[in-house]
């Protein structure tokens, strides 16, 4: 899915610094001007527009060689810092709008809804649409977790419920643990044997409000 | 004299009687009285002599008595010492030995006690398990089965408030 992503990405830049040859020579504000028009997520624009031309050369290399070098390291890499941004951020709220039912809707419906909650027609958009298509929220989320900790070393953070959460609500957890955890990537699991409550696990602590544990917790305490 | 003779007595004959009779008398000293006396005094003697002999023996008796009666007492002293001693010992070890039986008996009473707690603990461990786990099942029947969606969707909100909070 990120090579996929990373290939129509540098397409994309690789195009628009085509149409703009000059752009690594004009100075900061005249490159956001530039950027205003450019058809790429607002994280890759700021990139474009703080990053100098070696440097830039040295991130493409880096996404080439990325496809052949599985353990590469990530950390502190300009370019893998937006893509990190733009995935726990940006394509993390969009995520969270995907119900349960979309991946029993036909394709064409699918679609529909992605269109709706993406709102845009550019490559980038197609290929993010194609991948939550084709991927489930728990393979991409595995995805962009591996890659927020090969780049900052991210904990793993899985939220458990015993239902489906509501978008809004796990927006609202995105954006509480990104404040603790910075460019981590919250794994939302349906887990019914938890019948209510939630449960948290961070790199490996558990902070545990199901109503199993507490049934469970009940019961040795009354017993005990 | 006359008369005598009237009476058939003859003088004659008296002093020939009296002549007899001393006669007699004087054989009788010499051949019995004195053998006789002499046997007598010699028997005197010899009773004396046993009654020496035997007052000597009882007072050899005596002494022997008396002596055996100072052996006894002290045989019986020493008997006494000894049987004190020997009971003083049965004493010591009659405590001795109810000491370490009691010892033994509290030791096993111990040991009882605490196999008799380890198997009571034991079972009401596993009763207190038995209870919790049909707690548990019958919790989970009720929270399972009765609790309306909306609730359980309102307590993943409630459990993200408590999380917040102790975060």
């Amino acid at each position: 899915m990120i090579h996929t992503f990373l290939s129509v990405l540098s397409r994309e830049i690789l195009l628009f610094l085509k149409k703009h040859p000059d752009f690594f020579s004009k100075k900061e504000k005249a490159r956001e001007e530039l950027m205003e028009h450019a058809h790429l997520p607002a994280p890759f624009k700021k990139y474009l527009t703080d990053v100098s031309e070696k440097d830039f050369l040295k991130d493409l290399e880096l996404i080439f060689k990325l496809r052949n070098d599985a353990a590469m390291s990530l950390k502190s890499q300009p370019f893998f810092m937006a893509l990190l941004e733009f995935f726990t951020t940006l394509l993390a709220s969009k995520l969270d709008k995907i119900p349960v039912t979309f991946y029993l809707d036909s394709a064409d419906k699918q679609k529909e809804f992605l269109d709706e909650i993406l709102g845009s027609d550019t490559p980038v958009a197609e290929v993010i649409k194609q991948t939550l298509m084709t991927y489930t929220p728990q393979d991409l989320s595995q995805q962009i977790y591996e890659l927020s900790r090969r780049a900052v070393n991210a904990p793993l953070v899985l939220i458990q419920s015993p239902r489906e959460i509501e978008s809004e609500l796990k927006s609202q957890i995105r954006h509480e643990f990104l404040k603790e955890y910075p460019n981590s990537f919250p794994i939302f699991q349906t887990n019914r044997s938890l019948i209510g409550g939630m449960r948290v696990f961070v790199d490996g602590e558990v902070v545990d409000h199901s109503w199993i544990y507490r049934v469970i917790r009940f019961t040795t305490l009354t017993t005990s | 004299m006359e008369a005598l003779l009237k009476l058939g007595i003859v003088p004659w004959n008296i002093v020939v009687y009296m002549a007899n009779a001393g006669f007699m008398v004087a054989v009788l000293t010499f051949l019995l009285y004195k053998p006789l006396f002499r046997f007598i005094d010699e028997r005197r003697k010899k009773i004396s002599d046993s009654v020496h002999a035997a007052e000597r023996y009882k007072d050899e008796l005596d002494s022997k008595v008396k002596e055996s009666k100072e052996e006894r007492e002290k045989a019986e002293t020493e008997l006494r010492d000894e049987m004190a001693k020997l009971h003083k010992f049965v004493e010591t070890k009659r405590a001795e030995l109810t000491e370490e039986m009691q010892a033994a008996r509290t030791e096993m009473l111990q040991k009882a006690q605490d196999e008799i707690d380890r198997k009571k603990a034991s079972l009401i461990k596993d009763a207190e398990k038995e209870i919790a786990a049909l707690m548990t099942k019958i919790i989970l029947d009720i929270v399972r089965n009765k609790v309306p969606e909306s609730v359980i969707k309102e307590s993943i909100h409630d459990a993200w408030k408590q999380i917040k909070k102790t975060a």
